[in-house]
């Protein structure tokens, strides 16, 4: 499937003094789910939304999709209002939880979607079984959808997100339940859209990932944001720290002598070991010989 | 690659899921209903009367309706709040009841192709005549009731097609004075067509009068003797016309008019889905369907009735009771459009 790489718009989502608020009505106290925010993302960035349970990421994702009318602040995506006709069809939003109609196979499932979204029966089932080889799920079959593990449900939702080849792509918790090997594909993924020019806004509670693919970070607590910046501006510290590899137990204690003597702290020094996702690679590989 | 995939709206997708799911159980009720029907058919005064049979033809046709209309609800995620996956169809679904109305639609169709073969071939099963007839109903012009000292009972027939046959069933009055039988002749354009064949003498006695083929304008009753008034109450007088229709068009029909208590419990249930979960959704299509199909509010009963009985649907009276289930369900769509537009968000 050919991935196109789009005229560059400047920013993807524009929010400004964005607030939302529950309840209210009645006797039932009103709980401000996000505060008055302002935030710009330019087109073609993977941006992290980080933040405790109930810190307003989803809100917020629900907002930039057209589900949830802000109660204050005008917010545009890829130039257009979220619940306008255009943007549902160029912004793809992947929910948490489980899949609708779980009665379906994936490829009705992806039917489904591609019918929704307009596109020509042919063009949308040549792009469900790229997503779904793509994706692993090709062996599910005629499966039912609700049958799925959770792993095989994110994958398919996230093919359901691309399907429609959406210039914004809201992810809510993408990788969540994914083993390493779907977290990986499901990360390439999203970093080849980005190279293409899809801007990403994906929460998760993954720390690692986030700091693996993400360009920015977006921290939310209490529904205010508490931090934005790429990471190496939010990470970066004053000092300094060498890794050094491929040296015996004498010189390693040599070197750490003399990092001592220079007034720096030794930290940690240990025999170097494989990485454990290197380790469930390998043993994974050798089941497939096996099988 | 192609999935051959038909089905990819809420219409095609609803409309297989409630043929997958219905199939088996109206079948069951199908063949359990004519079973009934074959060992413990009431035994009736009269040669043949195919009308009591029609319970057995409502049961299977309840089933069906029950089992769509509950699939779509179930299958459908907007129909019911808090579904799985409810967000993803309310984005992509931008009509007014976020595919619900689609779904609607399908679960009609199928329950419509469900029902056919029983409104056809079941009904003959059972005993339906093969042929449908216009069934005129005559409401009296003046006061409907005839008795020794009062004038003849009037009827103006505004569709005079050829008639074959008088059916009449009034009700009947106490005796002016010892009970005699109340003799009646029939008249039409003024011409006499001859007397009832067999006196009244109790409440809704059906007495019949085959006469040859002609068209009338007026049709007159006059009290021949007799102490029992009788009191000609809408339906109580009929003309059975000449021409004969397929009994298959007006199983299609039947079937076409028993969507109305699905439609009118499904519009009800997406109303009520704006708030409630599933269980509350399933217990008013449950409900809904129960008061108009087995309470007799709406046109199932009297439609299923007149289907055993040969009435050519298309000019009976069952249309009255359908147009209130159609406004019923009307009102109640557009108020669940409306009301979904203002709680979505």
């Amino acid at each position: 499937m050919q991935v196109y790489h789009r005229a560059r718009m400047t920013t993807a989502i524009s929010v400004k003094q964005l607030a939302v608020t529950f309840g209210g009505r009645g006797n039932q106290a009103a709980v401000a789910a996000l505060l008055p925010l302002d935030l710009d993302v330019p087109t073609g960035r993977i941006v992290g939304l980080l933040g405790p349970n109930g810190s307003g990421k989803t809100t917020l994702l629900r907002v930039l999709a057209g589900l949830q009318r802000p109660t204050a602040g005008a917010v545009t995506v890829l130039g257009d209002e979220p619940d306008s006709a255009a943007a549902q069809r160029r912004v793809a939003f992947q929910p948490e939880g489980a899949l609708p109609l779980g009665v379906l196979s994936a490829p009705e499932f992806l039917a489904y979607i591609g019918a929704e979204l307009g596109l020509p029966n042919p063009e949308s089932d040549a792009r469900a079984a790229h997503w779904l080889d793509r994706l692993d799920l090709r062996h599910a079959g005629r499966r039912w959808v609700r049958t799925f593990s959770t792993g095989m449900q994110k994958r398919l939702a996230l093919a359901a997100a691309l399907l429609g080849d959406p210039e914004l792509l809201l992810l809510d918790e993408p990788t969540a339940g994914l083993d390493p090997f779907g977290s990986e594909v499901v990360t390439t993924i999203l970093r080849e859209r980005a190279a293409a020019g899809t801007t990403v806004l994906m929460a998760s509670h993954h720390l690692l990932e986030v700091e693996e693919i993400c360009d920015e970070v977006l921290v939310l607590q209490n529904g205010a944001v508490r931090a934005r910046g790429t990471l190496s501006e939010l990470l970066a510290t004053d000092s300094h720290a060498m890794v050094v590899r491929g040296l015996d137990a004498t010189a390693m204690a040599g070197l750490a002598d003399d990092a001592r003597a220079r007034g720096g702290e030794v930290v940690r020094i240990e025999r170097p070991r494989e990485h454990l996702f290197a380790l469930f690679r390998r043993l994974a590989a050798r089941g497939r010989e096996g099988s | 690659m192609k999935f051959g995939l038909s089905a990819r709206g809420p219409f095609g997708l609803t409309c297989r899921r409630c043929l997958h799911m219905g199939w088996l159980p109206t079948l069951l009720a199908a063949v359990l209903a004519f079973t009934l029907h074959l060992t413990i058919a009431p035994a009736l005064g009269e040669q043949h009367a195919p009308g009591a049979a029609s319970p057995w033809l409502v049961f299977p046709m309840v089933v069906a309706s029950l089992t769509c209309a509950v699939t779509a609800a179930v299958f459908w995620p907007t129909f019911a709040r808090g579904r799985p996956g409810q967000q993803w169809v309310e984005r992509l679904q931008r009509g007014p009841l976020r595919g619900s109305g689609g779904a609607m639609a399908g679960a009609l169709l199928a329950q419509w192709l469900l029902t056919v073969p029983l409104t056809t071939a079941l009904a003959l099963a059972l005993g339906a005549p093969s042929s449908a007839v216009t069934h005129l109903q005559l409401q009296p012009e003046g006061q409907p009731v005839l008795a020794a000292d009062r004038p003849p009972v009037s009827f103006t027939i505004r569709d005079p097609q050829p008639f074959t046959e008088l059916r009449l069933r009034p009700l009947a009055g106490l005796p002016t004075s010892s009970l005699v039988p109340t003799i009646v002749e029939v008249f039409a354009d003024g011409e006499s067509l001859g007397t009832m064949p067999a006196p009244f003498a109790e409440t809704r006695q059906l007495v019949r009068l085959p006469f040859s083929s002609r068209s009338m304008h007026r049709l007159e009753l006059v009290h021949k003797a007799g102490t029992v008034p009788l009191v000609f109450v809408p339906g109580a007088v009929t003309l059975r016309a000449a021409t004969a229709h397929w009994s298959l068009s007006n199983g299609l029909l039947a079937a076409l008019l028993a969507l109305l208590p699905s439609f009118v419990a499904m519009a009800l249930a997406s109303w009520c889905g704006l708030l409630a979960g599933l269980p509350t959704v399933i217990a008013v299509v449950a409900s809904g369907l129960f008061v108009q199909t087995i309470v007799g509010l709406g046109p199932f009963e009297p439609t299923m009735l007149a289907l055993m009985r040969g009435h050519w649907l298309a000019t009976s009276a069952v249309f009255q009771p359908c147009a209130a289930s159609l406004t019923v369900g009307s009102m109640a769509m557009i108020l669940a459009m409306l009301l979904r537009r203002r709680v979505r968000r």
